[in-house]
């Protein structure tokens, strides 16, 4: 008869024993894992930029189309990839200004195909394209990359950016809806 | 006689052992401090505002690289001023300010907002996160380990049973 503290000492050691095995080799595994994203399509338009209604800095419009495929890069290893879209613009200060502007979670094999249309020109959009301060976005390249963040089932995290697919230049000034609805209309690369 | 001296001696024996288990956890929780150069190397996931990534229990490796600066898409752990419990959420945003500090805005992967709020709820002006408050970058994770620590929190007697527990152990034990 062992004493308590033998089994208890037993049954932490399995335990942290088999998950300490199993996040190696879920690890070591992704050595032998080649990722692949696929981007069969990207197309997006910067139509309009304006002043937020009430608050100290510029909203840009944005309108995406894109289709991508990362289905070979979700293996049994994988417990969840972050996918997203960073727009980013310099300030005439030279200070870079990024943002994430799309994003999706995607936890099954099933979901890695991404078609996706997003329309971002809502003020209350939780994910805008705009600025730290007003007067900023005028003549500004607004460059979009897709990037991806791979969560394992265990072991240290990786990030895969694509870099950047899309570089377009916004207004130099302020245009209206109009406008912006006409050149989003046509959307090109 | 002898036998109550040799009791003592196993006591004594006993409690030394537990001394240099404390410390050398010690010692080796403030060589990972060193190492990788934040307050906090390890942190435990305690709310499900990272789901489906990581669950409440998971344990968060971090890493504070300067020569790395924070990025758009990492997950940062970061504390606010007054509040001792560290939050785990993904950057968001970064902009600079006119003296070219970073300015961080995060969100967690679960939630429908970014965290502007809840930096709020400490200073009403906050707006962003510099990078005295970032504690570290996610840079690996163990799952479900960390979860013995919310139990503890959540079940506050389960403390008293556990070192109850464990000194019975040191006291009885002879194997």
């Amino acid at each position: 008869m062992h004493l308590l503290s033998v089994r208890s000492y037993g049954l932490a050691a399995f335990i942290v024993g088999t998950l300490s095995c199993a996040v190696l080799l879920a690890h070591m595994t992704s050595y032998f894992q080649t990722e692949s994203y696929t981007v069969a399509s990207f197309s997006t338009a910067i139509g309009d930029f304006e002043r937020h209604k009430w608050k100290m800095y510029e909203l840009a419009d944005l309108f995406v189309d894109f289709e991508a495929h990362i289905d070979d890069t979700f293996t049994w290893a994988v417990k969840m990839i972050y996918a997203y879209i960073k727009a980013s613009y310099t300030d005439d200060l030279g200070h870079t200004h990024e943002m994430i502007v799309w994003d999706r979670r995607i936890s099954s094999k099933e979901d890695a195909t991404l078609l996706v249309t997003f329309v971002n020109r809502d003020p209350t959009e939780i994910y805008p394209l705009r600025s730290l301060h007003v007067g900023e976005l005028a003549n500004k390249e607004v460059q979009l990359s897709l990037g991806f963040n791979v969560i394992p089932v265990g072991g240290l995290l990786r990030w895969d950016d694509l870099g950047t697919f899309v570089s377009k230049v916004l207004p130099a000034k302020y245009q209206n809806a109009a406008t912006a609805m006409k050149e989003a209309a046509g959307m090109s690369m | 006689m002898g036998s109550l001296v040799r009791k003592s001696l196993d006591y004594g024996n006993t409690g030394v052992k537990l001394l240099m288990i404390g410390t050398s956890a010690l010692m080796f929780w403030a060589m990972l401090k060193v190492v990788t150069d934040t307050e906090s190397p390890i942190v435990v996931v305690l709310t499900g505002s990272m789901e489906p990534g990581f669950w409440r229990g998971d344990l968060l490796f971090l890493w504070h690289q300067h020569d790395r600066p924070y990025e758009i898409g990492d997950i940062v752990v970061y504390k606010l001023p007054g509040q001792p419990i560290p939050i785990v959420h993904r950057v968001h945003q970064i902009h600079h300010g006119d003296d070219g500090e970073p300015l961080y805005l995060t969100k967690g992967d679960n939630n429908p907002e970014a965290d502007t709020l809840l930096y709020q709820r400490t200073d009403r002006r906050m707006e962003y996160l510099t990078d005295e408050q970032i504690i570290g970058r996610v840079v690996g994770y163990f799952p479900k380990l960390g979860y013995a620590t919310i139990a503890l929190n959540d079940y506050p007697w389960l403390k008293y049973v556990m070192f109850g527990a464990f000194g019975l152990m040191a006291l009885t034990g002879n194997d």
